[in-house]
């Protein structure tokens, strides 16, 4: 099986293409222009492509193994276990005591699915760049940071267990601190950037806490895999240590503690300030780490460790709150925003809670499910607000906007589809994966969860059909200077917008619950979170039926659409004021900073005062005094060190006396 | 009993000449006093039937050592050494080290006079010169073995002969000046 | 003619050690300092011949030969030292050992 030695290959074209481009734009850092554009844009697509190319045969390779086993098992009648991943141990990592820590890959259904979006979304918003920033001096540094962002989170998926994926979380909040700072002459970007990274250094702490509780459940000697993880809470011979009240505690803590990495690196309520300011960084940036990859790999880690967490009952519920609030307040937030970019960021963090919601109500493949849709929609969606900017010369304001819809017809198009998707209009991408999670959400998670997450469902429609009319529909509001050169955007941009916008229209049809056949997405999920997901039984066993319940969410979406078009189809949005936001608009949307002001900033700042004002002069005080004394001493004995051999000679001596009392008088009764 | 008496009388001698080549001025005097001590030390080896090396102390040590001493002293007589004081302000350190170090031996030998396995052997042998000849360079099991030792004794003179001639011998037709300039 | 104790030969050989050593420490005149040390070559000498005198059996004698030895050495100290005193006095003009002090390593 030479499948399973490609493992490694898939991470490490991103990191060539990261050491070339790297290295072109170090070697001209000098110059005026910096690197080719062709050259070095052409190797960052070129390796995620392969990268891409190599993980679809692998998939296929997969399936086919799959096959091979399953007709000997028909020819034979035989009941052999179909293989359900290939894995690649590359070397022992740490090997100390009981510890046993291998680092190496493992690809299964989980990890082919995600990484097929993570190159292939990732591959076409590449592409997308060399349009994007063609004419920016930093061409070949960007390509870099994307490169390596991409090698890190294919080490996040493709990793054999939790610590191998930790690798690649940092990595990827590293990248995503380096891309949000890219236009580091100004000092918003390197804040926004700065933020990003210590808000999630808080839920990274969370993830190392969570994981050292879990493997202190596990004990040491069990190998830190996602494999051995999953087995080890399968084996029916720990169910009798997980019920008791110890063990019981200290897996609800460390899945709290996960999940509070997940909620870090997904944006969730509290970790969620970060990821609006994170729209500073260029477009293509939000659209591949803010929006389609990594911000979902909290998703994707609570699916991994669905074994651990449906153990954990508490924490379940917390996640689908969790979820359930952020999505209804991310919604909120999304409906006041002015800029194009932060609609989009806070329409993300909504969507995430849907995903969370999902995965807390036990529904993790359709959580999952959401994800992938996710990805084609939102980056589609950022991938043509981008381009809407790209036109407009930078500008951001959706005041400023309207009338786009003739003058750059593909980019409509495009976020069209996008928004056709998203709002849960009936076949495109978000219909088929919002309706199965609301449906599951009813029946897992009962009445209260389901109301919130419909009533998002209406806030939805709602701010993403204001975002159309503000952008394209209504009537023209672009500065004059501006508008003579509004164009739409070079080939590059324009191809990654064509398949994206379809794909968010077909991608639904992976799962299309009510087509018989449709279900490549859960058959591919089926031996992962499969287990886990037996235990949820729902609580309603007998609920309205599918066709009934999309209807309700078809309803829910047109009912916000109608609202939205009421609202801002006369163009109630007049004002051409470039005022920041003001009154409820702010306090709603700043209601975690200030949170996080009050219960995280302020605390260190006082103690840093204090620390500063009272500790620091005590301490250089002690530390002068300490010094004063010593030279004090130092003057004392500075009549011993004359450069006298006499003097010297002399002390020795009595030095040796002072031993010599020592060992005949003393020593002796000790020895 | 007449040989307590002996060796109360040398080793009163040998104290006082030790003591006066402490603090004599001059270092003619001190070289004086020194040859005494070493003549009470060689009638302290001879009470302990050790004649050999009470002859080689007085041959050798009094005689040959301490004459060159004397030489290169009045060779050296035209030196200021008289202003140098005896004792200095660095002298009751000096004193104190080396008071506390005798005093420390002194405590530790006190404790010897009880210790039966260190009494005096009186069948010991006689150190005459045959007895002594015998050990140095005799071929039983339990004597010789030092003739290779007497040996390189000899090359050990030798090169203190080389060095010391080589060390007079460049400094003596050097000036002074060119030497200072040299370090 | 073996009637004194060991101890009192021991203790006059400390006697004389501590006077050498004094002599090396307080002195600055490098003749007392060469001197000094010959004072305390004698009182190991003295140490010597005195332990020799407790053996019993072949071994008595070689606490004899020791101090042959430690003559020698003597000689040849005397003679080297005397020998770098010389130089000495001739570069500096003086047998001071403070005035050496100077000296940086």
């Amino acid at each position: 099986m030479g499948m399973e030695n490609l493992l490694w290959l898939i991470p490490a074209l991103p990191v060539l293409g990261f050491l070339i481009n790297g290295s072109l734009s170090l070697a001209s850092a000098r110059t005026h222009n910096g690197p080719s554009r062709g050259l070095s844009g052409f190797l960052a697509v070129l390796f995620p492509l392969i990268a891409f190319l190599l993980v679809l045969k692998l998939h296929f390779g997969l399936h086919d193994a799959q096959e091979v086993v399953r007709a000997q098992n028909q020819n034979l009648g035989l009941h052999l276990a179909l293989p359900q991943s290939f894995t690649q141990p590359l070397w022992s990592w740490i090997a100390t005591g009981d510890i046993n820590l291998s680092f190496g890959f493992a690809f299964d259904g989980l990890t082919s699915v995600m990484l097929l979006f993570i190159t292939g979304i990732g591959t076409l918003i590449h592409l997308y760049s060399i349009g994007y920033m063609a004419h920016d001096r930093g061409f070949a540094r960007f390509m870099a940071y994307m490169n390596l962002f991409l090698a890190n989170m294919i080490v996040l998926v493709l990793g054999n267990g939790p610590i191998v994926t930790f690798l690649g979380w940092e990595g990827v909040g590293l990248c995503s601190y380096l891309l949000i700072g890219f236009w580091h002459h100004e000092t918003a970007n390197n804040d926004a950037a700065r933020k990003a990274f210590l808000v999630n250094r808080v839920g990274d702490l969370g993830f190392l806490m969570g994981l050292f509780l879990l493997w202190q459940i596990l004990g040491p000697s069990t190998p830190l895999t996602y494999q051995a993880i999953a087995e080890w809470f399968r084996d029916p011979a720990h169910s009798a240590a997980l019920a008791s009240g110890v063990v019981a505690a200290l897996l609800t803590t460390s899945t709290l503690l996960l999940f509070l990495g997940c909620t870090g690196k997904s944006a969730q309520i509290p970790l969620l300030t970060w990821l609006p300011d994170a729209m500073a960084g260029p477009t293509p940036v939000s659209a591949l780490i803010h929006a389609a990859t990594m911000v979902t790999s909290g998703v994707f880690l609570l699916a991994r460790m669905s074994d651990v967490f449906v153990h954990a009952p508490l924490t379940m519920q917390v996640i689908a709150w969790i979820g359930a609030a952020t999505a209804a307040w991310a919604a909120v937030t999304g409906f006041v925003q002015t800029d194009i970019k932060k609609v989009l960021a806070y329409s993300t963090i909504s969507q995430l809670g849907f995903m969370f919601l999902a995965v807390g109500v036990g529904a993790f493949d359709s959580g999952l499910f959401h994800v992938f849709t996710h990805a084609f929609f939102k980056a589609v969606l950022f991938l043509g607000a981008g381009s809407v900017i790209h036109a407009l010369g930078g500008e951001q304001d959706l005041r400023k906007m309207g009338g786009l819809a003739k003058k750059l017809p593909i980019t409509f198009a495009a976020m069209f589809a996008g928004w056709y998707a998203i709002t849960g209009l009936p076949f495109g991408a978000g219909f088929w994966s919002k309706d199965l999670l609301l449906e599951k959400v009813l029946l897992q998670g009962g009445t209260a969860l389901y109301a919130i997450a419909l009533g998002t469902a209406i806030l939805t429609a709602i701010y993403m059909t204001r975002m159309m009319i503000l952008t394209f529909w209504s009537p023209s509001r672009v500065e004059h200077a501006v508008e003579h050169h509004v164009h739409e955007a070079p080939l590059t941009m324009q191809v990654p917008l064509w398949i994206l916008g379809i794909g968010s229209l077909v991608a639904g049809f992976a799962w299309a619950g009510m087509i018989p056949g449709c279900s490549w997405f859960p058959a591919q999920l089926a031996s992962i979170v499969g287990p886990a997901q037996a235990l949820f039984v729902p609580v309603e066993h007998e609920g309205p039926s599918a066709i009934l319940l999309a209807g309700v969410g078809v309803t829910a979406s047109l009912l916000g659409i109608a609202l939205s078009f009421g609202l801002f189809r006369r163009g109630a949005f007049r004002e051409k004021s470039q005022a920041p936001l003001s009154g409820f608009a702010k306090g709603w949307t700043l209601a975690f900073d200030t949170i996080h002001a009050v219960v995280g900033i302020w605390p260190v700042r006082i103690s840093s005062w204090i620390l500063e004002k009272i500790c620091q002069p005590l301490l250089s005080g002690l530390v002068r005094l300490f010094a004063y004394i010593v030279s004090l001493v130092g003057l004392a004995t500075q009549w011993f060190q004359r450069p006298r051999l006499r003097v010297n000679l002399s002390m020795s001596a009595l030095g040796l006396v002072l031993i010599l009392i020592f060992l005949i008088f003393h020593a002796r009764t000790l020895l | 009993m007449m040989g307590q008496v002996y060796f109360g009388i040398f080793a009163a001698v040998a104290v006082f000449c030790a003591l006066s080549v402490m603090f004599s001025r001059h270092p003619i005097n001190g070289a004086m006093a020194l040859i005494g001590t070493m003549v009470s030390l060689a009638g302290i080896y001879s009470l302990i039937a050790s004649p050999f090396l009470a002859t080689i102390q007085i041959l050798v040590y009094a005689g040959a050592i301490m004459m060159l001493v004397v030489f290169v002293i009045m060779v050296l007589n035209s030196a200021k050494e008289h202003t140098i004081p005896v004792v200095d302000g660095m002298g009751p350190l000096g004193l104190l080290s080396a008071a506390s170090l005798g005093a420390l031996f002194i405590r530790v030998f006190v404790g010897l006079d009880d210790k039966a396995s260190v009494k005096m052997n009186p069948q010991a042998p006689r150190g005459d010169v045959e007895a002594i000849s015998q050990t140095l360079f005799g071929s039983g099991t339990h004597t010789g073995g030092w003739a290779l030792l007497f040996l390189a004794i000899g090359l050990v003179l030798l090169t203190a002969i080389v060095g010391a001639v080589l060390l007079a011998k460049r400094h003596l037709d050097t000036p002074i000046a060119q030497t200072e300039g040299g370090h | 003619m073996d009637s004194i104790p060991l101890f009192q030969l021991q203790i006059l050989s400390a006697i004389l050690f501590a006077i050498g050593f004094g002599t090396v420490l307080i002195r600055r005149n490098l003749f007392f300092v060469l001197m000094g040390v010959e004072l305390m070559l004698n009182a190991a000498n003295l140490s010597f011949l005195a332990w020799s005198r407790v053996q019993s059996g072949a071994s008595t004698l070689e606490g004899q030969v020791a101090p042959l030895f430690s003559i020698a050495i003597a000689a040849a100290e005397a003679c080297v030292g005397l020998a770098m005193l010389l130089a000495v006095f001739r570069s500096r003009e003086s047998l001071d050992t403070d005035a050496f002090s100077r000296m940086k390593g």
